[in-house]
């Protein structure tokens, strides 16, 4: 509660145009989001400056934002936006999948700090969940990695609940025949 | 499955050190992106009058063929140097001269450091 209202405090001082206010915000979040969007598009550049124009997004939008609402929907509504206008923004879908394909050499250099067996798990399940679709790589970030609950899926991704809990059963079926299909899990 | 949500649960990928100060540096562009607009223009500006101001001075009095002259005589002496500067001074006013050279420094720069943060934006 006293984080919640610490929260609110710096979204007060953001609205009012402070730059101090949203280092704060940005200090707190911008791994979460980093996090986030680099495990939808898969490329380490290209999450850097969708997280780039997430933030920036959130600082040109401040003025709308209800701070009675929740503020880490609305963050994610808008980093989720903002990717999706990047693929939109990549007419070839063949572009994507070959970014996903090249993407495979670069996870094994980011996680160094795991013992090789792990490595290999995690590069497979990271591999599996670059290759479902791209909603339900989606909501299986938000629900496992981010910890959001049906409700908040829900609100960042505009979708009712019921098609929510759905595709985040189809997701995780999927993701469970990828892994089954690349043999290595 | 379980297995599967705690390994996805697992990945983390480290934040690259420059993230933070390229949002800023991209924050910064946008708030400021309008002044140094301004600030460009207002230069640019001052900078074509000045341009015209030397300009009509060297051609009315024919600073132009007096330079000329004197390279034709050019001499890498000390007091060929000396005339030559005090030529030139008697016609055009030094006070002119500084504005100019400033006035190009400080575009010139403020036209530097926009395109250094634009390079780190995206938007």
């Amino acid at each position: 509660m006293k984080e919640k209202s610490e929260e609110e405090k710096i979204l007060l001082s953001l609205k009012n145009g402070n730059l101090a206010a949203f280092e704060k915000i940005l200090l707190l979040y911008e791994d979460r989001i980093f996090n986030y969007i680099y495990h939808l598009v898969g490329q380490k550049q290209d999450a850097e400056d969708l997280t780039q124009e997430t933030f920036i997004k959130l600082y040109t939008h401040i003025k709308t934002i209800d701070i009675n609402k929740n503020f880490l929907v609305w963050l994610y509504k808008i980093a989720t936006n903002t990717v999706y206008d990047f693929w939109r923004r990549k007419k070839n879908k063949k572009e994507i999948l070959l970014d996903e394909l090249q993407n495979l050499e670069t996870i094994e250099t980011e996680t160094t700090y795991l013992n090789i067996e792990k490595q290999e798990v995690v590069r497979d399940v990271q591999n599996a969940l670059a290759k479902i679709k791209p909603i339900y790589r989606t909501v299986l970030l938000l629900f496992y990695k981010n910890n959001f609950t049906y409700k908040e899926i829900a609100e960042t991704l505009n979708l009712p609940l019921n098609t929510v809990k759905i595709y985040i059963h189809r997701a995780k079926k999927e993701l469970k025949e990828k892994l089954k299909n690349g043999k290595t899990y | 499955m379980e297995k599967l949500i705690n390994n996805l649960k697992q990945i983390q990928i480290k934040t690259p050190e420059g993230l933070h100060k390229k949002i800023m540096s991209g924050l910064f562009f946008l708030r400021f992106k309008r002044y140094f607009l301004i600030g460009i223009v207002l230069l640019s500006l001052n900078l074509i009058l000045i341009s015209w101001h030397i300009w009509s001075r060297i051609i009315e009095k024919d600073i132009l063929i007096i330079i000329k002259d004197m390279i034709q005589e050019f001499d890498l002496s000390w007091v060929f140097i000396e005339e030559f500067i005090t030529t030139i001074l008697e016609y055009l006013p030094l006070a002119l001269i500084i504005t100019f050279v400033v006035n190009v420094f400080v575009m010139g720069y403020l036209v530097f450091v926009f395109f250094k943060f634009k390079k780190n934006s995206v938007s």
